[in-house]
């Protein structure tokens, strides 16, 4: 792979930056490229706010599992794969010692999908005005949009 | 000028609007900002050589677009080659940028 | 700091469980309740959103889902009425067979090359 330099000017050191999540995993890629993606700003002091809405109030249910794979396909798919509240739980604590993620679960959306009190201890339960809030103090908005 | 940062996760060969990010890209060139067009998930398969998006990402590069397609969601599509006028990077990479600033960002 | 907004529109959702499209409901909870300067873009489908005559209702076993009289043309409507701008692009109401006398009044109409203007504009760009 070719090493590629960032473009341009360095206009601003970014300080915050806000991502609305809409989808969940098990059958999107973007959960994984956001929480990817929260890991490399959080590694440069970024302050990452993260407002998971619709299907993504479903990334915090703590009630996940690794479940175990159906026996006659372990050959090829493993005995058990990782869920994904477990790497947001990780970055939520990665932030006790350096720029902090916040991870906002829309209540109506959680309370939807019956997942409002399955929340994982980080994920705070809170409403839209917190969504346009951390639109507000961003310096950056990266918005995932649902249909890809 | 500004600078724009647009992100192309979804497959331009297949959705709609595989023509209107393309379109973006080039009359934000055409009005003189710095664009960086960052391919990443579905976003790559355009970016294949030989296939006919890549051409159109190509046509970007040559109208000064910067053009890069990330590294993992290339390697997990297969695509080991990518067209003329692209090039690969990585998540390090696009933090980076974000962490320099652009003065908007839109991811489709 | 954002402090306009541009919110995009591409797909409908109706009759979904939900009383309209939520990105739609955020969005305009978005226009009334903060002090962000939000406009709208409808393109693609989502044009549809601005189409003035809009009856949203479904029954299943005698039991209307909608509680409400609510559509996306009540919302727009609603938005515009908050000074909110809403746009939607020619091009793709042409390809739906839809004209601009179509829409609930107050919408603009732009090409489709002029809402990179728009998002020249915004310093925050969300698309749903």
């Amino acid at each position: 792979m070719g090493k590629t330099e960032p473009p341009g000017s360095k206009k601003k050191k970014t300080q915050k930056v806000a991502i609305i999540l809409s989808t969940g995993s098990y059958q999107r890629e973007a959960p994984t490229t956001v929480l990817r993606l929260a890991e490399k700003l959080l590694e440069r002091d970024i302050e990452v706010n993260v407002f998971a809405f619709e299907e993504a109030v479903t990334l915090t249910n703590r009630d996940q599992i690794e479940h175990n794979e159906p026996p006659s396909l372990r050959k090829v798919l493993g005995d058990r794969h990782v869920y994904v509240g477990k790497f947001v739980d990780q970055l939520l604590r990665v932030g006790l010692h350096g720029a902090k993620m916040d991870w906002v679960t829309c209540v109506l959306c959680a309370q939807e999908r019956g997942v409002e009190n399955h929340q994982i201890g980080g994920s705070i339960v809170g409403t839209l005005g917190d969504l346009w809030k951390f639109v507000r103090g961003a310096d950056h908005v990266i918005a995932i949009p649902t249909y890809r | 000028m500004k600078r724009f940062l647009v992100v192309g996760s979804r497959d331009l060969t297949e959705y709609v609007n595989g023509k209107y990010v393309p379109l973006v890209v080039e009359e934000l060139r055409a009005k003189g900002h710095d664009v960086t067009l960052f391919l990443i998930e579905n976003g790559v398969i355009a970016a294949r050589d030989g296939s006919k998006a890549g051409k159109v990402l190509n046509g970007l590069s040559d109208k000064g677009a910067r053009v890069y397609a990330e590294d993992v969601s290339c390697r997990a599509r297969g695509v080991q080659t990518l067209a003329s006028g692209i090039s690969f990077s990585n998540l390090d990479f696009l933090a980076d940028s974000i962490a320099e600033g652009f003065d908007n960002i839109v991811w489709y | 700091m954002a402090e306009k907004v541009l919110v995009v529109f591409e797909k409908p959702i109706y009759l979904s469980f939900e009383p309209v499209d939520p990105h739609l409901f955020a969005t305009a909870l978005g226009v009334v309740d903060t002090p962000l300067e939000i406009s709208v873009l409808l393109k693609d489908s989502a044009v549809t959103y601005a189409v003035a005559d809009q009856t949203v209702s479904a029954k299943i076993l005698g039991q209307e889902i909608m509680g409400e009289n609510t559509s996306p043309s009540r919302i727009v409507r609603f938005m515009l009425e908050h000074g909110a701008t809403v746009r939607v692009v020619r091009e793709h109401l042409e390809e739906r067979g839809l004209v601009p006398e179509n829409l609930v009044g107050g919408v603009r109409v732009v090409d489709e090359k002029e809402t990179v203007d728009v998002i020249e504009e915004h310093d925050s760009v969300i698309v749903w």
